[in-house]
């Protein structure tokens, strides 16, 4: 009898994990719905632009669906998801070079109108900083990964990762100070 | 430097994260699996098909090729009384040893002179 996706969506990641390497397409398709949140945030945080973030993000799971056969243990599949979701972005990126920012006034106007405040501000602030800055920035605040861990994802060398950390979140703190004031003047009301 | 992070960017990270869980994002996954699928298959095939076609018209050209150039490298050069020694030499005694012998003294060459 085959499984309705009902089914899947009460059991434990792992066990979908492992029926979805066994070639099981209803089981990926869970992985997908519980996935596809913390993916497309992270691309969104990368690239400042929903729709190419979107279509990164669908990258990954065709991507994750082709090589699911590759995770060793099935309940590491969500490291093994971010390894794949960086990669597609640093692909991305180095392919990418000349095209991006060309438009991203326009883009940043049309394509984040149903955006929170706060992530518009922090995307626009995210994208104005060099690419390989708020990468490390997103993996150390969204992903809360170590500088070390960082450093292996990225194959950036630790003191690197650590300085772009430290001047991406001075200059990220300088472009977002309106937050710091409000947050101030929260406090003291 | 330590792996602390800053309090108001952290609290701005966490504010900006969506709930973004949409069917039809994993409608559109889940087509383009199908998609690549059946690429992938069309692909197989028509390798297939193409094997088979080449396999067709080229089966008597290649066959007949391979034969005509059997008995033009194994032809002896130069006729010997001895039978014996006609079958002892007979791997140098032929254009396939002359065109083997030949390499070999380019390869020496090759170096020799030129490294």
């Amino acid at each position: 009898m085959p499984a309705t996706p009902g089914h899947y969506a009460e059991g434990p990641e792992a066990l979908i994990v492992s029926l979805a390497m066994h070639g099981d397409r209803q089981a990926f398709e869970e992985l997908v719905r519980r996935r596809q949140s913390w993916v497309r945030n992270l691309m969104r945080r990368c690239c400042n632009d929903e729709n190419l973030a979107d279509d990164l993000s669908q990258q990954v799971f065709l991507q994750s669906w082709r090589k699911i056969r590759q995770v060793r243990e099935p309940s590491r599949f969500g490291p093994w998801l971010k390894r794949l979701a960086i990669n597609e972005w640093l692909q991305h990126s180095r392919k990418g070079d000349a095209l991006r920012g060309a438009d991203n006034e326009e883009q940043i106007a049309t394509v984040n109108v149903d955006k929170t405040g706060v992530a518009m501000d922090l995307d626009k602030a995210l994208a104005a900083l060099p690419e390989a800055v708020s990468m490390c920035i997103v993996l150390s605040y969204y992903e809360r990964m170590t500088h070390t861990e960082i450093a292996e994802f990225t194959n950036i060398q630790l003191g690197t990762v650590k300085s772009h950390i430290r001047r991406g979140s001075e200059n990220l703190r300088q472009m977002l100070s309106a937050y710091d004031d409000a947050t101030a003047t929260e406090d003291a009301g | 430097m330590n792996n602390e992070r800053d309090p108001l960017l952290e609290s701005l990270f966490l504010q900006a994260e969506q709930e973004l869980i949409d069917e039809d994002f994993t409608t559109k996954v889940m087509a383009g699996i199908d998609r690549r699928r059946r690429g992938f298959l069309i692909g197989r095939l028509s390798i297939i098909v193409l094997l088979i076609v080449f396999e067709l018209l080229m089966n008597t050209p290649i066959q007949d090729s391979v034969g005509t150039l059997t008995s033009t490298m194994s032809a002896t050069l130069i006729q010997l009384e001895n039978e014996w020694l006609n079958y002892a030499l007979g791997p140098l005694n032929s254009i396939a040893g002359v065109v083997g012998v030949t390499l070999l003294g380019m390869q020496f060459l090759f170096r020799k002179v030129l490294r």
